[in-house]
């Protein structure tokens, strides 16, 4: 007993702390978007980035992109509203912010299965774990109390059924998202190159924004493939965000 | 003696002179400098001739330079070295080489040089170089600068064209080139040859024209042009050589290749500046006719919040150091650096749209409508000034609820509840007030082994249970499964017993009467049946509680079948009282076995 409550008082203390430090980082977050609305978007993008180095939360990232939009740099815009994407993908904000930094680079982007999209990859990861847990919990209850069986074992076969279908989907929504661009180009400069070396020949200069796959990493190099021009080359990581699977 | 002494030193005196005397011949090769043509002394105008100057013995020199040449264009090629060993005298020489190119036929004289070697002065000879009827190149083509006007405004932008005129299009050629002191080149466009009629003759005409702006005021030199080709000409043989045939030619390579640069005559422009007389206060050197056009979003605001202001200069000119007047310091707007973009209407860029974007920030709730500088420009066809007005744009500008901090965003933009945006596909979302939980990236759920854990473990746990259930019920089914099939034998048993009776077939009958009974004490007395006599009934069956009438009975069916086996065929009666015993007693039995 006295373990157990030690062990709750720990967690009630680290509780706190990120409360009061989640608190604090408002209140940077707050100074940050004073900038942003007086229009001082270096001072905001700073302030946004130093936040970043702690965590990362859909807001941040939104209103990052909106300061980097604003200051003319559409290529970081993008790659952070679609980092904010990732963490909240209901949010319909965000998309629209989303769909208008790629329209100011005349581009559009196809979504695959609009409704897989609604979830996050970790959510659709849950919904069968939860499925089969009901599933298996409902049979044990059934073997334990007979006499409740004959309504526990309609539950069982339900979450069942409803596992293998949401197992199904997870893993066509798993399949999307790794199919989507995980990087894109956030400097103007880039280029595509024949192999990982700075003086290696230029095959594609890339557009700012640009919306790229990995194909292969060597050391601060990736190996990319181009959707929009179906090649294969080396670039530089500074020149590129990625935007992580979630 | 004496004699032999003194011959011998005779003999040592003249071999040191003889050595002394080569030692001499060596060091007396004096310096010498000459020039000489390295080939013929005649050329064609226009191909090169090269000229050495031969520096020997002068030990380290530097490249002298040539005076200026007439009717030939000098140029440095390089150096060599040369080391010469005759008849064991050996002399060391530098030479350097120049091309020398006449410029039309006649002759080209190379003055007497004298330079200066180690304190001494050396002079070479002059030289003379005959200079034949050359190629020449106007007969293949022509190449001239064409511009609109000779007066031109420092700040205006005008279309130049690079002509080159052709009789035949050379085999290679480069971009051509132009010297433009004073100017800046803009966007570039070119037409590939074309066939023209001019005075009667079909020619070739290419083009290449570029936006060229003045920037400085004077008498200025715009060119020459020069553009670099190679062409390929049949050869000049000599003639009366025994190979002298065009057909011999196909097959002994026939063509030389000639590199030809074509030069224009360059083109005095006078750029002047536009006049300060009448001169708006805002020009900022804007030269052409624009006309403004600007939008703004959004245009209610608080005090403190962005308005993004897109201003679009429109019109004919020089756009690329075109730039917005600024906002007067009393304008009640902050304004921060935006961006600017560029849509030309033509391939030179003479006309277009550029497209200022700002942020201006209302500083005080009287602003009622935004208003920009007018651009100032100079019109340089129209000779006059003329300015490019916007429009207002009428503003709401409402107080600012944040106004405990200074500057502050209106609480409704860091609420995000804005009124609508006016085009909700144009315009940004507002910013997101409220940060929420700070998370860290890591690899998603179905990259993580314990999440395939998680899902595993509650059917391997369901089919752990099955396992187990089953396992633990086996070994009882088995030993029921022996019970069950024994209990069926004795009744089937009882069944054939009761049959034998029937056919009268009385052995059979008291043998089945027999194993059903022997069946049921194995049974009861948890053994293999068939061993039994009667002594089990005070052995076995009394001490367990057997009913001692039962008893009776049982051991008066052990007698009668004992009886039976012995005596012969027994009577119908008879079978059918042992058949009843037999069952009696396999009943009694069987209740035994329960009550234990």
């Amino acid at each position: 007993m006295r373990a157990l409550g030690r062990f709750i008082g720990v967690c009630l203390m680290a509780w706190m702390v990120c409360r009061s430090s989640a608190s604090d980082f408002q209140v940077d977050f707050d100074q940050a978007n004073r900038a942003l609305a007086q229009g001082k978007f270096a001072d905001a993008i700073h302030s946004y980035q130093g936040i970043l180095k702690t965590g990362s939360s859909a807001s941040l990232h939104n209103n990052l992109g909106l300061a980097f939009f604003q200051s003319g740099q559409i290529g970081p815009a993008i790659a952070q509203f679609r980092l904010a994407e990732r963490l909240a993908p209901r949010d319909g904000e965000i998309k629209a912010n989303l769909r208008l930094a790629r329209a100011k680079l005349s581009k559009s982007i196809t979504v695959d299965d609009v409704g897989l999209q609604a979830l996050s990859l970790n959510e659709w990861a849950l919904l069968p774990l939860g499925m089969i847990w009901i599933a298996a919990g409902t049979w044990f209850l059934s073997v334990l109390n007979p006499r409740a069986g004959s309504i526990l074992r309609g539950y069982t076969w339900g979450a069942g059924v409803l596992f293998i279908i949401l197992s199904g989907l997870a893993a066509r929504a798993a399949v999307v998202r790794y199919q989507e661009p995980d990087l894109v180009v956030v400097r103007p400069d880039a280029a595509l190159r024949q192999s990982p070396f700075p003086e290696a020949k230029s095959i594609l200069n890339l557009a700012e924004g640009a919306e790229l796959h990995t194909e292969n990493v060597r050391a601060e190099w990736l190996l990319v493939r181009d959707p929009a021009s179906d090649r294969s080359g080396w670039v530089r990581q500074d020149m590129v965000v990625r935007v992580p699977v979630r | 003696m004496v004699t032999v002494t003194h011959f011998a030193g005779r003999r040592r005196v003249i071999l040191w002179g003889v050595i002394l005397s080569w030692l001499l011949a060596l060091s007396s090769q004096g310096q010498s400098f000459s020039a000489q043509w390295e080939s013929a002394e005649s050329v064609a105008a226009g191909d090169p001739a090269v000229l050495q100057l031969i520096f020997t013995d002068c030990g380290q020199v530097s490249p002298p330079t040539l005076p200026p040449i007439d009717n030939a264009v000098t140029q440095y090629m390089g150096q060599s070295q040369e080391l010469r060993i005759i008849n064991g005298v050996r002399s060391s020489s530098i030479i350097f080489r120049y091309s020398v190119t006449p410029k039309s036929s006649g002759s080209v004289s190379i003055p007497a040089l004298t330079v200066t070697v180690e304190g001494q002065k050396l002079t070479s000879r002059p030289l003379r170089l005959q200079v034949g009827q050359g190629f020449d190149s106007s007969q293949i083509g022509t190449l001239s600068l064409e511009v609109p006007k000779s007066d031109v405004y420092v700040g205006e932008t005008i279309p130049v064209t690079i002509r080159f005129q052709f009789r035949h299009s050379p085999a290679r050629q480069e971009p051509p080139s132009l010297k433009m002191d004073g100017f800046l080149r803009g966007r570039q466009t070119s037409q590939d040859g074309r066939s023209e009629n001019i005075n009667g003759e079909a020619m070739g005409v290419a083009r290449w024209t570029m936006a060229v702006t003045a920037v400085k005021a004077g008498d200025l030199e715009l060119g020459p042009a020069e553009f670099p080709t190679i062409y390929v000409f049949q050869s000049r043989r000599r003639r009366g050589g025994p190979f002298d045939d065009p057909f011999f030619g196909q097959f002994l390579g026939g063509n030389e290749q000639r590199q030809i640069n074509f030069q224009s005559e360059p083109v005095r422009l006078h750029v002047i500046p536009p006049p300060s007389a009448g001169r708006p206060p805002q020009f900022n050197g804007a030269v052409g006719r624009f006309r403004m056009e600007i939008s703004a979003s959004p245009t209610n605001v608080s005090v403190g919040d962005p308005i993004t202001v897109k201003v679009k200069v429109i019109g004919r000119g020089s756009f690329d150091g075109l730039s917005l007047p600024e906002l007067p310091a009393d304008s009640g707007f902050q304004a921060y650096p935006g961006t600017n973009s560029f849509e030309p209407s033509d391939a030179l860029g003479l006309e277009g749209v550029k497209t200022f974007e700002e942020v201006l920030v209302p500083e005080r709730t009287t602003l009622r409508e935004l208003t920009l500088p007018p651009l100032a420009y100079w019109d340089p066809s129209a000779k006059r000034y003329g300015l490019a007005e916007a429009r207002a744009l009428p503003l709401t500008v409402r107080p600012n609820a944040n106004a405990a901090i200074p500057g502050g965003p209106s609480p409704a933009a860091l609420s995000g509840t804005n009124p609508p945006p006016s085009n909700p596909n144009t315009e940004l979302r507002p910013l997101k007030p409220d940060l929420g939980r700070l998370v860290q990236w890591s690899p998603p759920l179905v990259n993580q082994g314990w999440y395939y854990g998680g899902v595993a473990f509650p059917p391997l746990a369901v089919l752990a249970f099955l396992t187990f259930r089953w396992w633990q019920r086996r070994p009882r089914d088995r030993s029921m499964d022996q019970l069950s099939r024994r209990r069926a034998e004795i009744r089937d048993g009882l069944v054939q017993m009761k049959r034998f009776a029937d056919a009268g077939q009385a052995a059979a009958c008291y043998q089945a009467a027999n194993q059903v009974l022997q069946e049921q004490l194995g049974l009861l007395l948890g053994q293999s049946g068939g061993a039994y006599t009667e002594e089990v009934i005070e052995t076995a069956l009394v001490p367990r509680g057997f009913d001692a009438e039962a008893a009776d009975s049982l051991r008066d069916l052990f007698h009668a079948s004992a009886r039976a086996r012995f005596a012969g065929d027994p009577s119908a009666v008879e079978l059918d009282r042992i058949c009843q015993a037999a069952e009696q007693a396999v009943r009694e039995l069987q209740k035994l076995e329960g009550r234990s």
